[in-house]
């Protein structure tokens, strides 16, 4: 059964250029270094970062409670899939808390970009009778 | 105070063709009206917290404490020492 969706969407020449206007430990402060070597290494680092960011938005979005009490930005991870192009979503400290809190039992994630456009859809599923 | 952040929203976050059609003040609602995003909001936040010396936690960052420049300025003046 359908919990939640969220879906958020991220100009990335925008992003860029903010970003660009900051110290690392912006990026630093938003995601964890896993994810800032793993962009850095395709062909257009920020797509994928404003991707990530998008999905740590839909995620609030589809729990309904944005970044509330204790939660944190780094409590989002977002980390390959099993199929190449393909990426899923691990939730920790207080975000999984309140996901657990909620029944959330799997987390679905899409991401798609463009040069211009980054865009993450995230559903979150609970047990039938939940 | 008021100035320096005004003048960093129009100038971060207002493209140059916008600029004439947007009336900014205190007031503004910068949310609501779309001049400030979700990712703009992290980053006004990070400036905030350099030009002020000050640690806003992550939970105080709501939309509805970022929605006017005056709103933001109660939220430095809660944080500054």
């Amino acid at each position: 059964m359908i919990l939640g969706i969220g879906f958020d969407l991220v100009d990335v020449a925008r992003f860029s250029r903010i970003a660009a206007r900051h110290d690392p430990g912006f990026l630093e402060s938003l995601f964890p270094p896993a994810e800032i070597v793993w962009c850095g290494r395709r062909r257009r680092r920020d797509e994928h970062l404003a991707a990530r960011f998008a999905a740590r938005e839909a995620v609030l979005k589809a729990l309904g409670t944005g970044l509330v009490g204790l939660m944190s930005w780094k409590d989002i991870q977002v980390v390959p899939g099993e199929v190449p192009g393909a990426a899923r979503m691990v939730l920790g400290g207080a975000v999984g808390a309140e996901a657990e809190r909620q029944g959330v039992q799997r987390v679905h994630l899409a991401l798609t970009t463009t040069r211009e456009l980054a865009a993450a859809v995230v559903i979150l599923e609970c047990g039938a009778g939940s | 105070m008021k100035q320096t952040i005004l003048d960093y929203i129009k100038n971060e976050y207002i493209d140059e063709d916008e600029a004439d059609e947007v009336e900014l003040d205190e007031n503004t609602t910068l949310i609501s009206s779309g001049i400030v995003d979700s990712f703009s909001m992290v980053s006004l936040k990070r400036f905030l917290e350099k030009k002020y010396s000050i640690s806003i936690p992550d939970d105080q960052a709501t939309p509805e404490a970022f929605n006017t420049v005056a709103s933001i300025i109660q939220l430095v003046e809660k944080f500054k020492k």
